[in-house]
């Protein structure tokens, strides 16, 4: 241990109080804030930005609206490297893991009374994490929750009970339209149901609670009216609100942001708390949409002045009655005549805040697969129930045992015993040199308004100028509390980190302590040492190669680039794979990634490597057999330059080809969605729900991706058969041959040169290429059948956050095609030709 | 645009056999039908985009015919006249944006890779098998552990937020494949074309930029559009490279109508047909060449 470790003492009335300004006269600040908005919310958050920077022209704020599927990636990406926001907006549900990264500021000494006291409770306590305890990681912009939404023409009382649901659901269905439609094979929708009879998804404690017989009861509820004809086959979110607005279903089960639709299509609406059923109302998880402060900050007043600003009641206010938004500011309610949005304020006090435990994330996928089971598929459900639990309890153990604090920061354990030893003998408890002006500071203050926290912490004391340290204990502190043990803190390098652990006495032990190790400039290095590596070669080589020097002159650029920007990311990819690595942790396991994948040592998967591989395999073989035959019988008909309109076939047919594949994958899956769907309605399988079953998920994957790849194959055989000469047919005719035996011994070897090579491209990119279409059309459905190796491997990394096993699973997917290809390049000699 | 004779391979110059091959025997009634079927598959869902994108509102259509009820170019205006809360008109820009990156990175692209694949087609030397055969297993890298690596790599050389950042990533992840065809084409051009112009004291690069590049045109056109295509197309990583509205390429705009609980699909719409019309139109635009530029290289002389 190289840094000196200190000790000093907070007392614990000391860690509550609030800190003094220190405000210091700066150039004008900028500041940058990144949402998710769009339409109207946006114009009204991004005006409110600009009334409050009007005012404060010392600041210049920077709003960036950000797609919703890249945002929570990139935004920890940025912040991991030291970028990206001073403040953003986000659901509360992601919190969990951002704060145990250290990525978000705990901001609760930033705030006095008044400034909490306008928020709803329910908002507040769903920002804070562990939950329930001090730490607060956000103020609350809105909080959205599913609410029961009636047309009133139809529905004159909302019903109140679950049973009165059932009874209006069944008086209203006929025909034209369901009396109520909601997802229910969605675990989101299906929370509130869960709680009405008693059941939860996860225990007070943040641990798994799936197999209770509330879920069961709650799941045979939701059966029983999809097997009376109640409810769709099939929903999907975006599905309720246009049956709504084509007055399709009387009532249905939305959230705020449907509002907006609804309201176009004209007919009355109203909004009431779910029913409630056995044990209570069905209270749905409640999303807290909240400004978040970026632990990396720079300029963290001035970021919490906006906070509070946007968050005020004038703000909110606006908010309210511009955007529609069910706003978490609870003084600005009074007088709103939105009776929709007063309807979601009342079911939004009633809500359960989303957990934020890190357990949640491995919940969707199986409780999913759960509903399908049990209510779509009449499958028991407790058994369904009890295999979910097994499930998501395998994946928490292998992604969220506690951390061993070794991997935190180096020497970490030893600050910790230290702590432990402090706090259990307070007589040691003893102020050291220099610290003791900064704890006298310390209890000579009174409660201001903002402080500034600079991560004092993180940094050590020492480094840091005109900056709060008091907020930085007293947030420690407030960690070790909500943990009820010693709280942890480190810096951006994970090389010094500070123990915190309260003593029995009330008073807190902090020890700070590390072993600094110099950051490895990891590109550096690396870069480094290819270049040296290069030389090394050149040098040994140089008689060889001297000959040759014009031809490395022109492969150079390619080559060099290729290497950085493609070679050297996999590589460090690949590096990965040998670890065991979380956004909180970083552990060399060896081979364990692969050994567990290998042998299907996985407890928390739908299905082993081996199943899915295969569902690979099939997926390959089927597509690219079929974009050949599809490909090669059109180019055959192209080709006859008598066939009329030739030209606007083939342009007409290269479409697909042209289109960005997320945007036709979005269209396919609608166009196979059960009720509506396009394919259903023509074939007159409405009801039908292609991706409850394996094989038509499959088919629909097929169908898509069939759709988006003939045309290269198309076009590639058009290329070829254009360039066989005419001469070779006539021999043929000379020779009396068929028609068969012309194409079986003409067209098809002379298709050969040209078709190989596209064949194996094909097959490479069916098998590494067609994420997209499996992700966005099937995604995995049914509870992950149709998945595919590149999509198992994208959820092991970014909905599980198992960097090194999603690492050993690319590189095993690598070898897979690696092999591949050299295996069918030494049958067919497919690419010989080109190194001749 | 161009002669239907550069469809063909500049080694094949054989008179076609569209008489005696194919399916001749088939009788073209049977022919217009299969392909007025695949041609309805193939424009059934483009349409339904175009019906939404020119139909007032944001709900998905839920309707069989894809011919919109009622017509509105609302969802585009709204879409093209974006701008910032300061006023700045950020379609304009943006627009510029894709077209910027997506020129750059066909034009660096084609420039790695003609170069390399000359070098791979004349000259013989050492790492050239093992150089051909990295460059094909860069194709089989999975996508999804490069963005990480490649976020610490941009931000390392100072390069996010930066159009140059994209065409850096967006030409390197095309040239093995541009190589390839490029290689294959440069193979089917007779080097005695090559040899004589040696002879007459032209050097190795004069003879590789007017001899060569203009003669392998047809090819260079379709890794042109494959290189334009890909950037064009691209939207995961430009949201993540990329900081500011300013700098972001058209496909993030369009994806922001995605939200977390619903899709504006009149803006999705809208902008799935702005961003998708361009390369389709240079598709069709240069489709003579895809035909003879995609293949010619595979079929040696």
């Amino acid at each position: 241990m190289a840094s000196a470790t200190f000790v000093l003492l907070l007392s614990g009335a000391l860690a509550a109080q609030a800190p003094a300004a220190s405000a210091q006269p700066r150039g004008p600040v900028e500041l940058v804030l990144w949402h998710s908005y769009s339409g109207a919310e946006q114009k009204v958050f991004e005006g409110l930005v600009a009334e409050w920077t009007a005012g404060h022209p010392e600041v210049r704020v920077t709003a960036l609206p950000i797609p919703y599927d890249a945002f929570a990636d990139k935004l920890t990406s940025a912040i991991g490297v030291g970028k990206g926001p001073d403040l953003f907006v986000f659901a509360h549900d992601r919190l969990g893991g951002w704060a145990s990264q250290g990525l978000v500021e705990p901001i609760q000494h930033y705030l006095d009374a008044a400034a909490v006291d306008r928020f709803f409770p329910s908002a507040l306590s769903a920002l804070t994490f562990p939950q329930g305890s001090r730490m607060l990681y956000g103020l609350p912009l809105a909080m959205k929750s599913l609410a029961l939404i009636y047309d009133r023409s139809k529905v004159p009382q909302p019903p109140r009970t679950l049973d009165e649901l059932k009874a209006e659901a069944r008086r209203l269905t006929d025909v034209a339209g369901y009396g109520l439609v909601f997802d229910w094979a969605n675990t989101y929708s299906e929370a509130g149901f869960l709680h009405a009879f008693g059941g939860a998804i996860l225990d007070p404690a943040g641990r798994p609670a799936l197999d209770s017989a509330g879920n069961a009861a709650a799941l045979g509820f939701v059966r029983t009216l999809r097997d009376e004809g109640l409810l769709p086959r099939e929903v999907t979110g975006a599905m309720v609100t246009s049956m709504f607005n084509d007055g399709k279903a009387a009532m249905i089960v939305a959230g705020p942001w449907v509002l907006h639709d609804l309201e176009k299509s004209g007919r009355p609406i109203g909004v009431a708390p779910l029913p409630a059923g056995p044990a209570g109302p069905a209270r749905p998880y409640l999303g807290v949409e909240a400004l978040i402060l970026s632990a990396r900050s720079a300029h963290k007043s001035e970021a919490m002045a906006l906070m509070l600003a946007l968050t005020d009641d004038a703000g909110a206010k606006k908010r309210l009655a511009e955007a529609g938004q069910p706003v978490a500011n609870r003084r600005s309610w009074a007088g709103s005549e939105d009776a929709a949005l007063q309807g979601f304020r009342a079911q939004a006090e009633l809500a359960i805040p989303m957990p934020t435990a890190p357990a949640m994330r491995h919940v969707w996928t199986p409780v999913d697969a759960a509903l399908a089971k049990a209510i779509a598929r009449g499958e028991d459900a407790a058994g369904s129930l009890a295999e979910a639990q097994k499930r998501v309890v395998a994946n928490v153990e292998v992604s969220d045992r506690d951390e061993p604090v070794e991997v935190v920061a180096k020497g970490a354990e030893e600050v910790l015993e230290k702590a432990r030893a402090q706090a259990a003998d307070p007589e040691r408890l003893l102020p050291e040199g220099r610290f003791e002006a900064m704890v006298l500071k310390l209890e000579s203050q009174g409660p201001g308004p903002l402080g500034r926290w600079c991560s004092a912490v993180q940094r050590g004391f020492a480094k840091e100028s005109g900056c709060q340290i008091d907020q930085a204990l007293a947030n420690l502190a407030d960690l070790a509390d909500a943990k009820a043990g010693p709280a942890l803190a480190w810096n951006a390098d994970k090389t010094e980190v500070t123990a915190a652990l309260r003593a029995a006495d009330g008073r807190v032990a902090l020890v700070r302590g590390g072993a600094p190790v110099r950051q490895a400039d990891t590109w550096r290095y690396v870069l480094g040492a290819l270049l040296a590596a290069l030389a090394v070669l050149a040098l040994v080589y140089r008689r060889e190669l001297a000959p040759h020097l014009g031809a490395y002159a022109y492969v150079f650029p390619a080559i060099a680039s290729v290497v950085v920007l493609v070679f050297l990311p996999f590589g460090y990819g690949l590096s990965l794979a040998f670890y065991d690595v979380t956004p909180t942790r970083e552990r060399f396991v060896g081979l364990t990634n692969f050994l567990d994948i290998i042998l299907a040592r996985s407890q928390g998967d739908a299905h082993s490597f081996y199943f899915t591989l295969g569902m690979t395999a099939l997926w390959t073989v089927v597509n690219v057999t079929l974009h050949v035959a599809i490909g090669l019988a059109l180019a055959l008909v192209l080709q006859d330059p008598k066939l009329r309109f030739r030209n606007v076939y083939r342009v007409l047919l290269i479409i697909p080809w042209a289109i960005p594949n997320y945007i036709t994958a979005l269209i396919w899956k609608a166009m196979f969605n059960a009720e509506y769907g396009l394919i259903n309605r023509v074939f007159g399988l409405q009801g039908f729900s292609w991706f409850d079953h394996p094989v038509s998920a499959f088919f629909a994957n097929l169908a898509t991706n069939v759709w988006l790849g003939f045309p290269f194959m198309m076009v590639t055989a058009l290329g070829a058969l254009q360039s066989i000469p005419r001469e070779l047919y006539e021999a043929a005719d000379v020779d009396g041959a068929g028609r068969w035996r012309k194409f079986s011994s003409v067209t098809l070897p002379l298709l050969k040169p040209a078709l190989i090579p596209a064949i194996i491209l094909g097959t490479i990119w069916t098998f590494n290429l067609s994420f997209n279409v499996i992700y966005l059309v099937s995604g995995g459905m049914p509870d992950g059948a149709t998945d595919i190796l590149v999509t198992q491997a994208f959820r092991y990394a970014f909905e599980q956050y198992r960097y090194g096993y999603a690492a050993a699973y690319a590189t095993i997917i690598f070898v897979i095609l690696l092999g591949y290809t050299l295996i069918t390049n030494r049958i067919t000699k497919a690419t010989e030709g080109a190194f001749e | 645009m161009s002669s239907p004779d550069l469809a063909l391979a500049p080694s094949s110059p054989a008179p076609l056999a569209h008489k005696r091959s194919g399916l001749s025997w088939l009788p073209m009634t049977a022919r217009h039908a299969v392909l007025i079927a695949f041609t309805v598959a193939v424009l059934w869902p483009v349409l339904w985009v175009l019906k939404m994108a020119f139909e007032p509102g944001q709900d998905f259509a839920f309707s069989i015919s894809p011919i919109p009820t009622q017509v509105t170019l609302e969802n585009f205006i709204r879409l093209m006249k974006h701008s910032d809360a300061a006023g700045h008109w950020l379609f304009g820009r943006q627009l510029w944006n894709s077209v910027a990156v997506s020129a750059g990175s066909a034009l660096l692209g084609i420039f790695l890779s003609a170069t390399a694949a000359y070098a791979f087609s004349r000259f013989n030397f050492p790492g050239r098998r093992a150089g051909l055969i990295a460059f094909l297993a860069t194709q089989m890298f999975p996508g999804t552990m490069m963005m990480i690596p490649l976020y610490l790599l941009l931000n390392y050389l100072g390069l996010l937020d930066t159009q140059l950042g994209l065409i850096l990533v967006y030409s390197t992840t095309s040239v093995p494949f541009s190589t390839w065809m490029l290689k294959g084409y440069f193979d089917t051009i007779p080097k005695e074309l090559e040899e004589a112009a040696t002879i007459d004291g032209a050097s190795r690069s004069r003879i590789f930029w007017t001899i060569v590049i203009p003669l392998a045109a047809p090819a260079i056109a379709v890794t042109a559009l494959f290189s334009f295509m890909t950037a064009w197309n691209e939207y995961i990583l430009a949201a993540k490279f990329m900081d500011s509205e300013v700098h972001y390429t058209l496909p993030v705009v369009v994806n922001s109508a995605i939200g977390s609980k619903s899709v504006r699909w009149g803006d999705f719409a809208a902008g799935a047909v702005l961003v998708s019309t361009p390369v389709v139109v240079l598709f069709l635009a240069l489709q003579r060449y895809i035909v003879g530029g995609l293949t010619a290289g595979g079929v040696k002389g």
